[in-house]
């Protein structure tokens, strides 16, 4: 077989796709090129790589934070249906909060407008902006149908 | 699939079952886990995005038609999930990625009295880096069936069911997924 044969076949050779008849191929070319054969080292460390990032063990510790998560938010949920009053007032308490701090920033954004805008911040809220207006609105999730569903076109 | 254990576990849980949601989670973790890392290449994001997988596994449940087995369905999750995270970190952590390795790289062979080891640190950190950027290049429903294949080590029957394609789709995604990654590790091995 040509180099070129040969390179062809190092990933099948790494997938432990090919026959014993053609490992064997592979292997005696390899023992006789140098070039052949540094790729295939290079080949098989990143092949490697995927093997080594595996987990193969039961990770309790995660179990247990999603169960802890799980509990946290099944509280949370029952503590809003229990006590309607709460319910009721929170938008109320919210609206009255929010026109506070608002009043509390206009007077602290007078007599402080000039400390509180750096350069910096100025250059941050710009870069801000910038990433919003531009990348923001490609984030949406997709559906899961929308992507396995459109596969069968392949 | 009336009666069938998975149905009366899937019940249990809808009906607030917590240690049983558990049992869930503790046989299904690690292959959810493993199918993060395989579309994220970070343990700590993988384990982030596992975690919300469950999490939806859990309060979705009741809309599940269990047209398909639990397990197929979850991997569904988790593949979505992984995707969604591959798109939002494609701009900003990838470049960075690369940045800090060679960035990293200069500085630790410039210090480093230890100069060997900081040597084959950088190199296999490079390794990583050309590996991670081929995966990250191969078309998506080939990188889908290949993880789903190498990570989590499922058939292709299985993986025809998650992906809802045929055997042969499966194969042929496989295959040239295979040959894909090598020729964007050789073209990357070059530059
Ligand atoms: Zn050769």
């Amino acid at each position: 077989m040509s180099c070129n044969e040969i390179r062809e076949k190092l990933v099948f050779l790494n997938a432990g796709d090919l026959t014993s008849e053609e490992e064997k191929q592979i292997f005696t070319h390899l023992d006789n090129c140098d070039g052949c054969r540094s790729l295939s080292e290079k080949l098989t460390a990143s092949w490697m790589i995927m093997e080594n990032e595996k987990i193969n063990y039961n990770d309790v510790v995660f179990v247990n934070r999603i169960m802890q998560r799980i509990e946290a938010q099944e509280l949370k949920h029952k503590n809003k249906i229990s006590s309607p009053s709460i319910r009721i007032l929170r938008p109320v308490a919210v609206s009255l909060l929010s026109a506070a701090a608002i009043f509390t920033g206009i007077i602290l954004g007078e007599k402080f407008s000039v400390q509180f805008t750096s350069p910096e911040d100025q250059r941050y809220l710009e870069i801000e902006a910038f990433a919003n207006e531009y990348f923001l609105d490609e984030l949406e999730e997709e559906n899961i149908e929308t992507i396995l569903f459109t596969q069968n076109t392949e | 699939m009336e009666n069938s254990p998975e149905k009366l576990i899937i019940d249990k849980i809808i009906g607030g079952d917590r240690q049983t949601f558990r049992e869930i989670t503790e046989r299904y973790h690690t292959m959810v886990i493993n199918t993060c890392i395989g579309f994220l290449h970070n343990r700590q994001d993988a384990e982030d995005i596992a975690q919300e997988v469950f999490i939806e596994v859990y309060h979705s449940l009741k809309h599940f038609r269990q047209e398909s087995k639990l397990s197929t369905w979850i991997y569904r999750i988790a593949v979505n999930k992984s995707l969604n995270q591959v798109r939002k970190n494609k701009r900003w952590r990838w470049i960075q990625n690369i940045e800090d390795v060679f960035a990293k790289g200069t500085h630790d062979t410039a210090v480093g009295n230890d100069g060997y080891s900081a040597d084959r640190n950088l190199e296999s950190r490079q390794q990583e880096a050309v590996f991670h950027s081929a995966m990250n290049s191969m078309p998506e429903n080939q990188r889908i069936a290949f993880t789903l294949n190498k990570y989590d080590e499922l058939s292709y029957k299985e993986i025809a069911e998650i992906m809802s394609v045929s055997l042969s789709s499966v194969e042929s995604l496989i295959h040239r997924a295979k040959i894909n990654l090598q020729k964007k590790l050789i073209h990357l091995y070059e530059k």
